[in-house]
């Protein structure tokens, strides 16, 4: 169960990418639109690479690719290496990067040796050149200049009524409406939410009617997604969306060239629906739903419609995108209602936390709000403020709903105030300038921003380690004892020489280490046979069935 | 208890940082060079126009932008006709109506481009152009002036400008600017007698001290102020004698990242020439004056005995020693003797007399 959570959200869009055929990389690698927004996922030097070798006509030496890379220590193991191989290695996976073997003569010796060269993939190479310098032609035909454009602060609110809906509907909250059955089935078929019986018979695939739908419970999986920021559970559905599709036979190379395309698309410009392939129509009406889309419907006396982008979809492919929640929009919108002041203020983290674990959130939105009860004992709520605290028991309980450690700090320091930023921007450069004034090269390098005080990421990592302390022993479980005898005598004798581990007194069973079960048996079979009760019956291992399995020894306090 | 913390707070080795590398925006400040007389010279000399120049430059920043959707660039003019150093882009009074700027650059452009690209080089184009059209009137009048032989460059000016454009972004609160990292790239023509030495040293310092590299694409001479200012600033400097291949420059030496600055080895030279110009006549000179007071460097005594730059006065006494016609000394006889090496021994110490001050 562990390991299927956390796939999920490290089953990000790289990994889907990276395990596609070559051929539909090929595909891919065809539209421009598709080239700029894979680039953008690639690491730092992954990119660098890409342009070192975008405008070279022919191959070049990979030990040209080395010579780039800097080592700072010579007898370490180089950790900008490590980072050059993961590069490179993401490079090959989505075939961007091919190995050629040139037959070289050497210039002096006159040696003929093979030298590995790297060649960017030439399609990539086309489409991407085409991307910078503007020489594709291909959305020319997209624009039609038609008046009635529609405002993007209606198209905000639009995605995100239709996004917040949907994540209200997973925290259980009153919405006047249902998301779509399309919403619902993705949810379920994703494991964010699930329905009771799907205990017993998890089969997501089977359609099952809104009534059945509605009823939908969140898991583990949910909880956490619930803490990503709003452009990963986007990618999170879409990516879970992918794989449905794959399952109905459309074709993955119009599904992911349609999402990438929307990331280069205008907001708030209308596209006409005919630019688009008869399976990409189809999912028109799936990302409608997603609140990706807005679709305005067949208008009389227009045949040809148009679909308008929202801002959900045209920052897909950005790493951070225009709102970190969608709530933050909304106070936006309910600050900018009340005054032109805070406008400015608008559009940013909201959480201040202190060491004393206390926590105060400028939101007035109850999405943020339920998201924070999920972790926070919550005290008080303002008019725009709520207040809680990092308790043990609040953290606890989120632990046992699946979310971890980890994504608590994260989402706590992604949300963290500009002022926390601020504060501890500054003190990193003190840290920084006072290690360089004394020459302490080492700790330059291990001094990392701290956002959140040092003290609460500890503690909260403390307590998920409190859940984990499970310790396994290897041993026999000794039980069915048929008198109280027996039992107390083998049970003192093992106490005696400490190789009992754990024991029920009431029914009738203690543990013994591996070590120690040969020196209890033959205890067992002493006394059993100096007392010669019930007939000399000897103990054994096999007539005591001991069971040679792991027992795990929960820890309580 | 350590031994179970360990495993859980121990961070693997290069992950994390280098995810904040990936995801880091950053700020790239363009500063272009665009004195007519010297775009002139280079293409008579038929190796580049500017031009040419342009369109390698839209495309590396575009190539910039496409890296991260929250980098942004800049770029400044030095120029000495029209107002000096000018921001081209952003424009100020862009935010509010980019339909219009759309509009005109769908004229310059072609409209099958990334929306992002097609605007940033559209409106660049624009204001270049209007740039360059008001150039030939102002440059008619001041050769009219009689005082369009020497120019200085502006450089220094725009560098200021851009720091200052760069230490507001990094200011702002606006949380997609948030540990924005910047650099600048200045694409210089011009020779170094037209840089105003002690402002660009200002400049410099004060980029250093906000840690930005200066990197330099230097087309036409060889700078040695330049040299200085990237290596000061940990930038890269480049000369470039052949600029055919100028967007194979552009697109990789000179587009480290900054994010990418502590992995990537710097193509830069590593013997900087680290002379000084003297302040009066702008030439860069091995062995000259400082004044005691300011520090500033002379390669002859100004006829008023002040110092140019603090005007403290000099002692006149210790000027008239300075003045004072070295004595050669009567090696007549010798130079008979010794023929061949002497000369060059009398010649070498006249010149060392001529420039070391007489200690007192």
């Amino acid at each position: 169960m562990e390991d299927q959570s956390s796939e999920l959200f490290k089953s990000t869009i790289n990994e889907y990418l990276d395990n596609l055929p070559e051929t539909v990389h090929t595909q891919l690698y065809k539209s421009p639109e598709t080239c700029l927004a894979i680039f953008r996922l690639l690491p730092s030097l992954a990119k660098f690479y890409i342009m070192l070798l975008l405008f070279q006509e022919t191959s070049i030496p990979y030990s040209d690719l080395n010579r780039w890379i800097k080592n700072p220590n010579m007898h370490h193991v180089n950790p900008n290496k490590i980072y050059q191989n993961e590069s490179i290695k993401r490079l090959k996976s989505l075939n961007l990067l091919k190995d050629i073997r040139k037959r070289v003569v050497h210039p002096q010796t006159g040696q003929k040796t093979e030298i590995p060269f790297v060649q960017l993939n030439p399609i990539f190479r086309t489409s991407f050149r085409n991307a910078l310098t503007g020489n594709s032609g291909k959305l020319s035909n997209l624009f039609d200049d038609e008046s009635d454009r529609i405002t993007i602060e209606f198209l905000d609110n639009y995605c995100l009524n239709k996004w917040e809906n949907i994540l209200h509907f997973m925290v259980g909250s009153e919405i006047k409406q249902l998301p779509s059955i399309g919403v619902l089935t993705l949810l379920r078929y994703s494991g964010l939410m699930e329905l009771p019986s799907d205990h017993y018979t998890p089969d997501g695939s089977k359609s099952l009617s809104i009534d059945t739908l509605s009823k939908l419970l969140i898991t583990q999986n949910g909880f956490q997604f619930l803490l990503q920021d709003i452009n990963s559970q986007i990618w999170t559905l879409l990516l879970q969306y992918l794989k449905m599709s794959e399952k109905l036979m459309m074709n993955p190379v119009d599904v992911l060239n349609f999402i990438f395309m929307l990331g280069s698309l205008e907001l708030g410009q209308g596209y006409p629906i005919t630019m688009l392939s008869n399976t990409q129509i189809i999912m028109l009406e799936d990302l409608v739903d997603y609140g990706l889309i807005y679709d305005p419907g067949e208008i009389e006396g227009n045949s040809n419609r148009n679909f308008y982008p929202t801002r959900l979809s045209t920052t897909l492919t950005s790493e951070s995108c225009n709102f970190k929640t969608a709530s933050t929009v909304i106070d936006q919108e309910i600050s900018n209602a009340n005054s032109e002041e805070t406008k400015n203020s608008s559009n940013q983290g909201s959480i201040i936390i202190e060491t004393n674990f206390k926590i105060y959130c400028y939101t007035s939105s109850p999405l943020q709000i339920a998201v924070l009860n999920l972790f926070i004992h919550m005290k008080a709520r303002f008019s725009n403020m709520v207040t809680g605290s990092l308790t043990r028991e609040s953290v606890r309980r989120a632990l046992m709903n699946g979310i971890t450690a980890d994504q608590i700090i994260n989402y706590l320091e992604s949300h963290a105030h500009p002022g926390m930023i601020k504060m501890a921007d500054e003190k990193l450069s003190k840290q920084l300038e006072y290690e360089q004034s004394i020459g302490n090269l080492n700790a330059v390098n291990e001094l990392k921003l701290e956002i959140l005080p040092p003290t609460v990421i500890d503690q909260v990592k403390l307590w998920q380690l409190e859940l984990d302390r499970i310790q396994t022993f290897k041993g026999y479980l000794y039980k069915d004892f048929t008198n109280d005898y027996e039992f107390e005598k083998l049970l003192n004798y093992g106490d005696e020489i400490g190789v009992i581990t754990w024991k029920d007194r009431l029914r009738r069973k203690f543990f013994v280490t591996l070590e120690g079960s040969s020196q209890l048996i033959d205890y067992a079979n002493r006394i059993l046979r100096k007392g010669g009760n019930s007939g000399g019956r000897s103990m054994t291992p096999s007539t005591q069935t001991p069971q040679p399995q792991p027992q795990p020894q929960p820890t309580t306090n | 208890m350590d031994a179970i913390a360990d495993r859980v707070f121990a961070d693997t080795p290069g992950g994390p940082t280098n995810r904040i590398a990936d995801e880091t925006p950053s700020l790239l400040t363009v500063i272009l060079d665009v004195n007519p007389l010297e775009w002139k010279k280079l293409e008579d000399a038929g190796t580049i126009n500017l031009k040419k120049l342009l369109s390698s430059l839209l495309i590396m920043l575009n190539s910039h932008l496409a890296l991260n959707s929250s980098n942004q660039v800049a770029l400044y003019t030095a120029n000495s006709f029209s107002g000096g150093a000018k921001l081209i882009y952003p424009k100020i009074e862009d935010d509010s109506d980019t339909a219009t700027a759309k509009k005109q650059s769908n004229l310059m452009m072609s409209s099958g481009m990334y929306r992002q690209f097609r605007i940033i080089d559209g409106s660049i184009l624009d204001d270049l152009n209007s740039l360059l059209r008001s150039i030939p009137d102002k440059l008619r009048n001041l050769l009219n002036d009689g005082q369009g032989t020497h120019i200085k460059g502006t450089l220094s000016g725009a560098l200021s400008m851009a720091l200052s454009y760069i230490n507001k972004s990094q200011k702002s609160i606006d949380p997609q600017q948030l540990g924005l990292k910047s650099r600048i790239l200045i694409i210089s023509i011009s020779d170094d007698n037209t840089l105003p030495y002690i402002s660009i040293m200002n400049t410099i310092f004060a980029a250093q001290k906000m840690k930005i590299s200066v990197d330099v694409c230097k087309l036409g001479n060889n700078s040695t102020f330049l040299q200085q200012a990237s290596d000061a600033t940990n930038g890269v400097y480049i000369y470039i004698k052949q600029p055919e291949g100028l967007i194979q420059y552009l697109t990789t030496a000179l587009f480290i990242d900054p994010t990418l600055r502590p992995i990537i080895v710097l193509p830069t030279n590593t013997s900087i020439d680290f002379r000084a110009s003297c302040f009066i006549t702008n030439k860069v000179i091995d062995i000259g004056y400082v004044c005691s007071v300011c520090l500033c460097i002379l390669s002859v005594i100004p006829q008023d005995e002040k110092c140019p730059t603090c005007h403290s006065k000099f002692d006149h006494n210790l000027i008239t020693r300075l003045k004072r016609k070295p004595k050669v000394l009567p090696l007549v006889k010798k130079k008979r003797k010794l023929e061949g090496t002497n000369g060059a021994e009398v010649d070498s110490e006249v010149g060392s007399n001529m420039g070391t001050p007489v200690p007192n």
